[in-house]
């Protein structure tokens, strides 16, 4: 615990200073929960990361003011829910200008910290669930990514990473061993299955 | 200090979040499993996020849509908007630990200096040379003193009385015999190899550069025991009634129920560190002994054994998924590692540079793509045959 506390303040202290390192390392540990987060809210990619590039330049102007790093990535996650509640606000006002309608009142949007926000949980929970995944030791991961999040079939991950087909198997086996997650597992286990039953049967 | 008040960050989002992850895991006690049942019956809304969080196609879907925001194009981005040239990234700040500027190597350096090395000064003398990484191999030592030098590409079974060894690949595996006779084998890997075992027990050992383990052919007495040195990983197969035990020196042992640990004994390292992943092992040294939890490191001290937790399992276990990372290393924990990988020897020049280092490079580079990578930072090296120069 005290190791623990102590990187963080050095992290804390490098960050104040205005360490370009430290501020990378906030800045990676965030990035893609942030885009998905804004994602979620305003629906367009571009400008969920538009919107996520503006939360980090208040952070780097902010950079005096954190005590925690846990208060670093509540104030990324708040300037970001709040930017994109702005922007689809904006966004709305915009289109009602269009037919001429003048009498919408902007209002301050307040952020409860105590208040459950389910965006924000669900963000949470996909980031530890990737963070699964990029654990996995690299060419296990390469493959298990290809296969479970863009479906492609064996013989062309085989192919385009200039493996065997077979290396290609049994990496996906070992990922499914070193993926805690069972819900993972569920849609690339069919094949395995078949894979595994073969195996039995040829030795 | 306005940003302050959100010290603790949404308490709710982090029990709600944590429940839901021990339940994608199978993780719940009974207690936790009643708690995320009243938590799922208190809102619509707390239903449909766990109904999602427990769809395997939308998470497919959604990890796919997370996946696709690239960090590193961001922090590119970011970067050439806030911190506009090269010197002024690297430039040291204020405080003690501002003497060491901090070079962040991005995973995947190896593409990046690929790309670059055609642009950037060659590094003429190493070029003439290349210095190769290691690769899988190794010597096996049988009972009666011969010894088999093992290579990455070799398939074959190895006779010797007792045990039927087979080797495939990098990898070397005892076949579990009912009535062996014991007979006590050597497996040892050169500096810039690396070996993969697994023991008549089924016990697997992933064995680190410049190191070694001692072991029976056949475990047939109550005890299961082998002798390391150097790095080894550890995953122990669990056998009743049967304790493994790793012996790294005279003083000290790591006890054992099934289990994946690490422990990195280099003699040229100053400490002894034993890192548990999961399962539970206890550390001796002398007369002092401590238990460790997942997660946890002992670091071996003389006669004293202390307990960090929250270790850093990435940096620890790098070596097993082929890549070095550096975690606030000391240039000559930096240099340590690569002379044990690129068989090199390290020489310094005047003063030792105090820089520190963080990042993650692939081991399978040559050494060339490395020292360039480093050499960014401002140190520079110097390469005669088989020696590095290190001048700051």
């Amino acid at each position: 615990m005290e190791e623990r506390l102590y990187t963080e303040e050095i992290l804390l202290q490098r960050f104040a200073a205005g360490d370009p390192t430290a501020f990378q390392f906030i800045f990676r540990q965030h990035y893609q929960a942030l885009c998905y987060f804004a994602n979620s809210i305003v629906a367009n990619d571009q400008e969920a990361e538009d919107l996520v590039q503006e939360s980090f330049s208040k952070l780097w102007d902010k950079r005096n003011g954190f005590g925690s790093a846990s208060s670093i990535k509540a104030f990324l996650f708040i300037s970001t829910k709040n930017a994109s509640l702005n922007f689809i606000k904006s966004r709305e006002r915009h289109s009602l200008k269009e037919k001429e309608f003048s009498y919408l009142h902007p209002e301050e949007e307040s952020l409860d910290i105590n208040r459950f926000d389910p965006v924000l949980t669900e963000t949470e929970i996909m980031q530890q669930l990737y963070a699964e995944i990029e654990r996995l030791p690299n060419q296990c991961r390469r493959i298990f990514k290809m296969s479970y999040l863009e479906g492609r079939k064996n013989e062309d991950i085989a192919n385009t990473l200039h493996l065997s087909y077979n290396t290609v198997r049994a990496q996906k086996l070992r990922a499914l061993k070193l993926i805690r997650s069972g819900l993972l597992k569920k849609n690339i286990l069919p094949l395995l299955g078949m894979y595994l039953v073969l195996l039995r049967h040829t030795h | 200090m306005e940003a302050d008040q959100h010290k603790e960050l949404f308490p709710f989002l982090q029990r709600a979040a944590y429940l839901i992850r021990q339940h994608q895991q199978g993780l719940l006690t009974a207690a936790e499993q009643e708690e995320l049942h009243t938590w799922i019956g208190a809102s619509l809304e707390n239903q449909r996020l766990f109904d999602q969080m427990t769809d395997p196609a939308f998470l497919q879907e959604h990890l796919h849509r997370f996946e696709k925001f690239d960090t590193e194009a961001g922090w590119n981005n970011f970067r050439a908007l806030h911190f506009p040239s090269r010197q002024a990234r690297l430039r040291p700040l204020f405080g003690w630990w501002s003497a060491a500027a901090i070079l962040l190597m991005l995973v995947g350096i190896g593409l990046f200096f690929r790309h670059q090395s055609s642009t950037s000064r060659p590094l003429a003398a190493i070029q003439a040379s290349p210095v190769v990484p290691g690769h899988s191999r190794a010597l096996l030592t049988l009972a009666d003193g011969s010894v088999i030098p093992l290579d990455s590409n070799g398939n074959r079974v190895i006779a010797q009385q007792g045990a039927t060894v087979q080797q495939q690949n990098g990898q070397l595996q005892y076949l579990a015999q009912g009535d062996a006779t014991t007979a006590m084998n050597m497996l040892t890997t050169p500096r810039g190899g690396q070996f993969r075992l697994t023991l008549p027990d089924g016990t697997k050992v992933w064995l680190n550069a410049a190191s070694s383990i001692r072991y029976p052919t056949a475990f047939t007495g109550t005890q299961r025991t082998v002798e390391i040195r150097g790095e080894a990983y550890f995953e122990v197969a669990p056998v009743a009634n049967k304790p493994f035990t790793v012996k790294i020196n005279q003083n000290t042992s790591i006890a054992v129920l099934g289990t994946g640990f690490n422990v990195n004994a280099y003699t040229d390292e100053p400490f002894i560190r034993t890192t548990l992943i999961e399962g539970a092992i206890s550390v001796h040294t002398g007369n002092t002994s401590r238990v460790l939890a997942p997660g946890q490191q002992a670091l071996v001290n003389g006669p004293a054994i202390q307990v960090s937790d929250h270790a850093d399992t990435t940096a620890i276990l790098a070596w097993k998924r082929e890549a070095f990372y550096f975690q606030e290393a000391d240039i000559s924990s930096v240099m340590r590692q690569l002379s044990r990988w690129y068989d090199v020897t390290v020489v310094y020049e005047g003063s030792m540079p105090s820089r520190r280092f963080q990042g993650e490079i692939e081991r399978n580079l040559p050494l060339a793509d490395v020292l360039e990578g480093l050499e960014s930072t401002g140190i520079h090296f110097r390469l005669q045959g088989r020696t590095i120069i290190v001048t700051p």
